[in-house]
């Protein structure tokens, strides 16, 4: 079964504004410590190591976690926006399985019109 | 008779040097290593003395300057499973004035790292919010690494109800 990854902004903004970004994913973080209380075996360890964003191609932000974050980790940053563009986040697990999701951001100036991101005249 | 002796004492040499070497060479203190290994799977207690390690590890020799981030957690945590965690480092996102790496750590886990942040100056505003396990009430300590050599450094109290086994 496929798991769940959620990505969530606000759709629409204005040049220069600050955008808040929330990610969120389905995750046992398997710390690598816990043993069971009957048998006696150590779950092994399986974690999402790292987190990268992407503004159009480049990379904004990155995380690099360890065991001691919780269980279905939600992380939260910003992003300021200059020109309407993708946003991508990959999530990375102990066993370089990647799992991806991407939206699509519109930016808008003082006048209304779309910032695009290729410039051209007619 | 004397070569008896002679043995008797030679063995008793060897058995005391064993017992030396063994206390010096393996002390029940399994080497632990920053970026945890897959093998280390067993039950770990926290230990100071690696903490602190780690920590003159990040700072080194370099001076802190004050009033740097703002750290956000409650005063009192029910469930040490989910630990709701904000900070703020207090910069202008410019070229030359924005945050490198961020270390994220919990005393007294038997792994203290916790998280580490990468910024860049695209991102306008230096805040991250997440959540994080902490096994006992213990300090919570965040460390920014700023891009021009400056050190920030915040330390606050978490009192946990209920511990996670992390």
């Amino acid at each position: 079964m496929e798991k769940l990854r959620r990505l969530k902004y606000k759709k629409i903004v204005k040049v220069g504004e600050n955008v808040k970004i929330k990610t969120l994913a389905e995750h046992e973080m398997e710390t690598g410590v816990r043993r069971d209380n009957i048998t006696g075996i150590i779950y092994p360890r399986l974690i999402i190591q790292s987190v990268i964003a992407k503004y159009n191609g480049k990379i904004v932000f990155k995380a690099n976690w360890f065991s001691g974050v919780s269980a279905n980790p939600y992380l939260a940053f910003y992003i300021t926006a200059k020109e309407s563009g993708l946003i991508e986040i990959e999530w990375k697990d102990d066993h370089a399985t990647t799992s991806y999701k991407r939206g699509y951001l519109k930016v808008i100036n003082e006048k209304g019109n779309e910032v695009l991101p290729v410039k051209y005249d007619l | 008779m004397e070569k008896l002796k002679r043995n008797t004492l030679k063995k008793l040499l060897v058995l005391l040097v064993s017992c030396i070497g063994k206390v010096s060479y393996s002390n029940g203190n399994p080497y632990r290593d920053r970026f945890q290994s897959y093998r280390q799977t067993f039950r770990i207690e926290p230990n100071p003395i690696e903490t602190e390690r780690i920590i003159n590890n990040i700072i080194g020799e370099k001076k802190i300057t004050k009033n740097l981030v703002d750290l956000q957690v409650p005063d009192t945590v029910e469930d040490g499973n989910v630990v709701p965690l904000t900070f703020k480092i207090n910069c202008s996102m410019k070229k030359d004035d924005y945050p490198k790496k961020v270390h994220v750590l919990a005393l007294e886990n038997p792994f203290p790292e916790v998280a580490i942040y990468e910024f860049f100056p695209e991102n306008g505003n230096a805040e991250v919010s997440f959540r994080c396990r902490m096994r006992t009430s213990s300090f919570i300590m965040i460390i920014a690494e700023m891009n021009d050599g400056r050190i920030g450094k915040e330390k606050k109290y978490v009192d946990v109800m209920l511990g996670a086994c992390s």
